[in-house]
């Protein structure tokens, strides 16, 4: 009860002169919204990676080949789904490039490159990707989709799920057999709500029988790497995929390995390169591991963290200068009132804790203030940088406990010359 | 009957560093409960800080001064807000209300700062009412007179049932009609049993009081 009478008599002074009190507020106000941000951004960067890790499957290293080259390929595989905006590195030296001597174009991936490594001793799954865009006839029409040229482990790699039916085994593999597993929406479209399994689907002109349907999966989290919506996929052994080409080694877009459970991602990662860069040496592939396209990221972020930071600390501590600054300004000016309010009975302790519980208020509201231009700059820094923020009940709670706490430090001092003012000089004080 | 000011051999010496300037050169004083006393003296000599002394603002450098007959000339300055608080009502020349509180929050101020459990609004009210000013209760004191913001501070320096009123020149800043109608209610605080002691400069007005004591030159003439 007495200390919402002190706050409710602190908001009376404060909206005596509401601008002075904005201006007071200020360097709380910002150096709170920063404090938010930093907050709201490091949160968001760890729910992304979590749920990116998730949907990408954690320990998975994906080998494909690199932007720059995919263009210019001409084995008649379409341009990967997938793509990875920075090339990486040392492995783009011209002159290992010319040490080939044939001047032409890098080769492209294929199943040897999958053969190489698919039997390390971190590595418990393997899968090839070699996708084609084709047009299927559906019931309304033609319809666009990705054939995916693969091998059996894929499912489990991507941590796709059937909804009807069976994925191709080894034996289809070696068989070559024409059979296809295709996606939700591919089976909508084509085969409406009647039976997939079983029937024929054609690419180019070639008929495939129906033996899965995969279910949905929702990749829209992932921002690391793009990866194509997979509902319309067609899923065909690797081996079919090749028939009627003169190539062989069956070329690929990309290979991807599932690691064992405790294996480390990144040092596998550089050892898939090497063993992938004795048979090009020209380096047309890239290596990507999650897990160090994250830490990348987060590495960025935590120095974007350290200058909000910074800024943060030292708005708050502006912030708190200028509380200080105002509120002897205050001391100075109210100084009849003091003596008025000691000589009716207010002890040194009550003149403390009347100045303090107004640069509390004001510290507070400027936190509340802040709070919401946080929320305001981390909406902004996700829309510009990309990165997904999460405005966390804690962040809320410590934002407001840093601007209650500079209220109070900062006042105390003002507050304390007041409480000390002698009664008799502090009444004459015109 | 008791005293509620007792004051023997009052010393106050102002300690300017290089030199000393003595104020009060060794006063006496009693007033009985129920007084109203009227203090008159020129300029400079010594009113302000007997005043000052006896309202427990200041200590005096030397000598006993006994409130209610005990002894405050040693309390410390937690005491002496209390005893202010709960003992003391000051009506000021200047008047002294705050501005940023409306008349009832003004006389309510000194409840603020009391131990005893009270209904501030309800006692502000009733005091208000007392001095004739029950309907601008939530006037701000830039929208009274300067009679009604006296009368105010009158209400206030009642709100805690002090033994003793205070009273520094109260009428100096009103006209003679405002100045009159304050004096008709100190007189009807005296009638109704208050101790009072009013600095004035006019006869006039320290006759409508018991007793009046002149100090001169820090002394009790």
């Amino acid at each position: 009860m007495k200390a919402l009478n002190l706050l409710r008599e602190a908001w009376a002074e404060i909206t005596l002169q509401p601008f002075r009190s904005f201006l007071t507020a200020l360097g709380i106000v910002f150096g709170v919204g920063a404090v938010i941000a930093i907050l709201a951004i490091s949160e968001g960067a760890k729910r992304e990676a979590v749920s990116q890790l998730e949907v990408l499957g954690a320990g998975t290293i994906r080998v494909r080949e690199s932007e720059a080259q995919s263009n210019s390929t001409s084995n008649g595989i379409g341009t990967s789904g997938i793509y990875v905006q920075q090339s990486r590195g040392w492995w783009g030296f011209s002159g290992l490039s010319g040490s080939m001597g044939s001047g032409g174009p890098a080769r492209p991936l294929d199943m040897k490159d999958l053969e190489a490594v698919k039997d390390l001793q971190g590595i418990d799954a393997a899968a090839s990707e070699r996708t084609k865009e084709v047009s299927l006839p559906g019931s309304f029409g033609d319809i666009s989709v990705t054939v995916v040229g693969t091998t059996p482990d894929y499912l489990k790699i991507q941590g796709l799920k059937l909804q009807e039916g069976r994925f191709f085994d080894s034996l289809d593999l070696e068989s070559r057999n024409k059979v296809a597993v295709i996606g939700p929406k591919t089976r909508g479209l084509v085969f409406g709500t009647g039976d997939a399994i079983g029937n024929i689907v054609r690419i180019d002109n070639v008929p495939y029988t129906i033996i899965g349907v995969v279910s949905p999966k929702d990749w829209s989290g992932v921002t690391l790497v793009q990866i194509r919506d997979t509902g319309k996929d067609v899923y065909i052994p690797v081996t079919t995929m090749a028939i009627g080409t003169s190539e062989y080694p069956v070329g690929l877009n990309e290979i991807i390995l599932r690691l064992k459970s405790g294996e480390n991602p990144v040092q596998w990662g550089a050892i898939v390169e090497k063993i992938v860069s004795i048979a090009h040496p020209a380096g047309a592939f890239e290596v990507i591991v999650p897990e160090e396209l994250l830490a990348q990221q987060q590495q960025l972020q935590k120095i974007f963290s350290v200058v909000m930071g910074l800024i943060a600390g030292i708005s708050l501590i502006v912030g708190g200068i200028g509380i200080m600054n105002i509120s002897l300004a205050t001391v100075i000016q109210r100084t009849r009132e003091i003596g008025i309010r000691r000589a009716l009975g207010a002890r040194k302790k009550d003149i403390q804790v009347q100045f303090l519980s107004e640069s509390f208020l004001i510290s507070v509201l400027g936190g509340a203030a802040g709070i919401f231009l946080g929320y305001a700059l981390s909406k902004a820094v996700s829309s510009y940088a990309g990165w997904s923020t999460a405005i966390s009940g804690v962040g809320v709670i410590v934002a407001f406990s840093v601007a209650a706490t500079v209220g109070v430090i900062f006042g105390w001092w003002p507050a304390k010359r007041a409480s000390e003012m002698p009664p008799v000089d502090a009444l004459r004080h015109e | 009957m008791t005293n509620v000011v007792t004051l023997d051999q009052v010393y106050k010496t102002y300690d300017l560093g290089e030199i000393k300037v003595p104020v009060l050169k060794g006063v006496d004083l009693k007033i009985k409960k129920g007084e109203w006393v009227s203090l008159m003296g020129p300029s400079g000599s010594g009113k302000t800080t007997l005043m000052n002394i006896v309202g427990l603002l200041d200590t005096p450098t030397d000598g006993n001064y006994l409130l209610n007959e005990e002894m405050v000339s040693a309390k410390n300055d937690d005491d002496l807000s209390n005893l202010r608080n709960n003992h003391i009502g000051f009506v000021f020349q200047t008047f002294n209300i705050l501005p940023q509180l409306n008349a009832w929050q003004n006389v309510a101020l000194p409840l603020n700062y009391s131990v005893r459990n009270q209904k501030p609004k309800k006692i502000a009210m009733e005091l208000l009412d007392k001095v004739g000013l029950k309907e601008r209760a939530t006037h701000k004191p830039n929208e009274l007179s300067g009679g009604e913001r006296q009368r105010v501070a009158v209400a206030r320096a009642l709100s805690n049932s002090p033994s003793l009123i205070l009273a520094d020149e109260p009428t100096g800043n009103l006209d003679s009609k405002t100045g009159k109608d304050v004096l008709e209610l100190f007189k009807q605080l005296h009638s109704e049993g208050i101790t009072i002691l009013m600095v004035t400069h006019d006869t006039q007005v320290a006759k409508r009081s018991q007793r009046t004591i002149n100090i001169l030159d820090g002394k009790i003439a």
